[in-house]
């Protein structure tokens, strides 16, 4: 559905994207990952038409980008991480302007409200809404004409817990539709949850790509807590599974000690991230 | 370039909802059209107390009116002049050696048509022309006057040539021909209502042609909103048409309501209607302008409010300074506000002279400025706007 190949985008001598290539196929949620800085951005707002890529090629649905924008605007849709809503209309007016570009009955608009739990507050201007509800009516306005793609910019961000399952749900509906779910995201727990695949970037580079499992699988680093008395004062030791000389340590110990305590620690998404970008999410 | 309707008339659908939910626009523009009202009330109250003393003293306001002009006048505009008479007009042409005030009567309107002369203060040729009325109220002048412009008008193909002064006949003649045109004017000779017409009508194409399109589509850039729409089918042409139907149809039509309030006459001009779309299409490119250009709202606002500051003193150096002059005559706003005066002030301008006027130099100089300003801003404003 998404091909990018050796897309590179600089500002002057900044370097943005650098030799960037994926193939994302239809019917996929697909996460891009990478700390801040790292490229993502630049990256959709090539994808949309947004920025000229100094080289490479970026195809989405079969058509060349930018070159072939007005085959591809209709097909995409684009949740962006800021709200840019006419606040003096109201929800409804908000959608019902969209919807009208894309010649879309006014049902669409009654049905997208009611799929992000909008329906209530439709009437009321925009202005009045909470921070969620207007990401909401984002994601509402995005999905209105059923795109193929759609590329969402931290989704979730400052949604309730409910709300949150209502927009994970929802973006698991469209991929099951059918539809290519392109996630920006810092939420690695919402990674692991929804993503069917995932690219990390850093520093404008492709880290890896990859399923969430296959990840977690090929980066996971199996460690034990093991804690115990010594001389009345409790000490903590970590010990590596995947190394031979800790794993005898730790055998050795437990055949020889008859007060301890072992923990097994998880292994998290976010450890991967980190392992792989050397930098904290954020 | 593609322009399809049903995207032009959903974006212009927005831009209307937008439009009726600022009320302090509205309301401003209301204003604008309350204004007119009442100086058209004022405007009627004057007529009225013309007609009072036009029934005590019928020959001072409905006596003949006489063109004195000298021998070596151009006799193609005299003939015209005659020729275009109207019936009801009492009108005697006096050819004469030299000009002499006192061999008027004293109920007699008269029109002086003097020599082109060098002036020194404008650094241009103009005609003076030099207009004598009985009593106090100039305002018997009009009808007269009028019919003056619209044939002299005909005649030359262009305005903006004359310089003209009025005096009552009661008075001494102390004409000074030497004199500035800051000492022939007094505040209360030139505010005519058309003259305020047309100060309302220029400020009421200039909000909401150049003001209001510069707040809304920066406000609408600033939130994203613009970038949003155009990852629609809606492609960028499409949105500056539907701002140009918007922002140009509410100037034009609140225009009509001061006109139609002000000079209901006149309403049926394609003189007037010709001047105000050439001038409303020229603020809607400056506001295209600016828009494009700024990218947050306090920008554009500053930047609206410096074109009007620079504007007002290109041409206040136009009036000393030869190489300020060719500056302003590259600006539209000097032919709009000309053809503005001049198509209000003819009121009873058939619709043959109204359209020979559209074919007049300040006319299309007004259309060339307006459209090739509107060239541009279309064309800058794609590459800047979407960025």
């Amino acid at each position: 559905m998404i091909q990018i190949d050796q897309l590179r985008v600089q500002f002057g001598k900044f370097t943005a994207v650098d030799g960037l290539s994926l193939e994302i196929a239809p019917g996929q949620v697909f996460g891009f990952l990478g700390p801040n800085g790292a490229g993502k951005t630049t990256t959709v707002r090539v994808l949309t038409g947004g920025l000229r890529p100094t080289s490479g090629t970026v195809q989405i649905g079969g058509h060349s980008i930018p070159n072939q924008i007005d085959k591809v605007k209709g097909l995409c849709g684009f949740v962006p991480d800021t709200e840019d809503h006419y606040e003096e209309l109201s929800g409804r007016e908000n959608l019902r302007i969209f919807a009208s570009l894309y010649r879309l009955p006014k049902k669409r608009v009654d049905e997208a409200l009611a799929r992000l739990e909008l329906a209530e507050a439709a009437g009321l201007a925009v202005s009045r809404y909470s921070k969620g509800m207007r990401k909401k009516l984002l994601i509402a306005r995005e999905i209105l004409h059923r795109p193929k793609v759609l590329f969402c910019d931290e989704p979730t961000a400052n949604l309730d817990a409910h709300s949150t399952g209502v927009v994970r749900h929802l973006l698991r509906e469209l991929r099951d539709e059918g539809t290519t779910v392109f996630l920006t995201t810092h939420n690695m727990t919402e990674v692991e949850e929804i993503c069917d695949r995932v690219a990390i970037l850093s520093r404008g580079r492709l880290v890896d790509s990859d399923t969430p499992s296959a990840f977690m699988t090929r980066h996971a680093e199996r460690k034990v807590r093991v804690e115990r008395d010594v001389d009345g004062e409790q000490v903590r030791t970590l010990f590596d599974l995947e190394e031979p000389e800790s794993r005898a340590e730790l055998s050795s110990l437990i055949r020889d000690e008859s007060d301890l305590r072992v923990h097994s620690l998880d292994f998290r998404f976010e450890d991967v991230f980190r392992k792989l970008t050397g930098e904290t999410y954020q | 370039m593609r322009m399809r309707p049903y995207i032009v008339a959903a974006l212009v659908r927005k831009d209307f909802a937008r439009l009726v939910r600022n009320g302090p626009a509205l309301m401003l523009l209301g204003m604008f059209v309350l204004v007119g009202i009442l100086v058209a009330s004022s405007g009627l109250a004057n007529d009225t107390k013309q007609s009072d003393s036009a029934e005590s003293t019928p020959e001072s306001t409905r006596g003949a009116s006489w063109i004195v002009y000298l021998k070596n006048e151009d006799p193609d505009w005299i003939r015209l002049l005659k020729r275009r008479t109207p019936r009801e007009f009492d009108l005697r042409f006096v050819e004469v050696a030299q000009f002499d005030a006192d061999a008027y009567p004293t109920n007699v309107c008269v029109i002086e048509l003097h020599e082109p002369r060098f002036f020194d203060d404008r650094q241009q040729v103009r005609r003076p022309i030099h207009y004598r009325y009985p009593g106090a109220d100039p305002e018997v002048l009009w009808p007269v006057s009028r019919w003056f412009l619209s044939v002299s008008l005909e005649h030359f193909g262009k305005m903006g040539q004359f310089f003209e002064t009025s005096q009552p006949l009661t008075q001494p003649t102390q004409a000074n021909t030497t004199r500035t045109a800051l000492e022939n004017v007094s505040i209360a000779d030139i505010l005519s209502v058309t003259l305020i017409g047309t100060a309302l009508l220029t400020t009421i194409q200039f909000f909401s042609a150049c003001g209001l399109l510069v707040s809304l589509t920066a406000q609408e850039r600033e939130r994203g909103a613009l970038r949003a729409l155009l990852l629609t089918p809606a492609n960028y042409f499409e949105f500056i048409a539907s701002k140009a139907v918007v922002h140009m149809g509410l100037a034009l039509a609140t225009s009509a309501f001061v006109v139609a309030a002000i000079q209901p006459a006149t309403l049926g001009s394609p003189l007037l209607w010709g001047t105000m779309i050439g001038q409303t299409c020229g603020y809607f490119s400056v506001g295209l302008l600016i828009a494009s250009f700024a990218k947050n709202q306090a920008a554009p606002n500053l930047l609206t409010f410096g074109y009007l500051l620079a504007i007002g003193t290109l041409y206040l150096l136009a009036y000393r300074f030869q190489s300020f002059q060719i500056l302003s005559a590259l600006t539209f706003e000097r032919y709009g506000l000309l053809l503005t005066i001049t198509s209000l002030n003819l009121a009873d301008l058939s619709l043959e002279s109204s359209l020979s006027a559209m074919r007049s130099l300040p006319f299309r100089m007004l259309i060339l400025l307006s459209g090739g300003l509107f060239l541009i801003a279309t064309a800058l404003g794609s590459s800047r706007l979407r960025a």
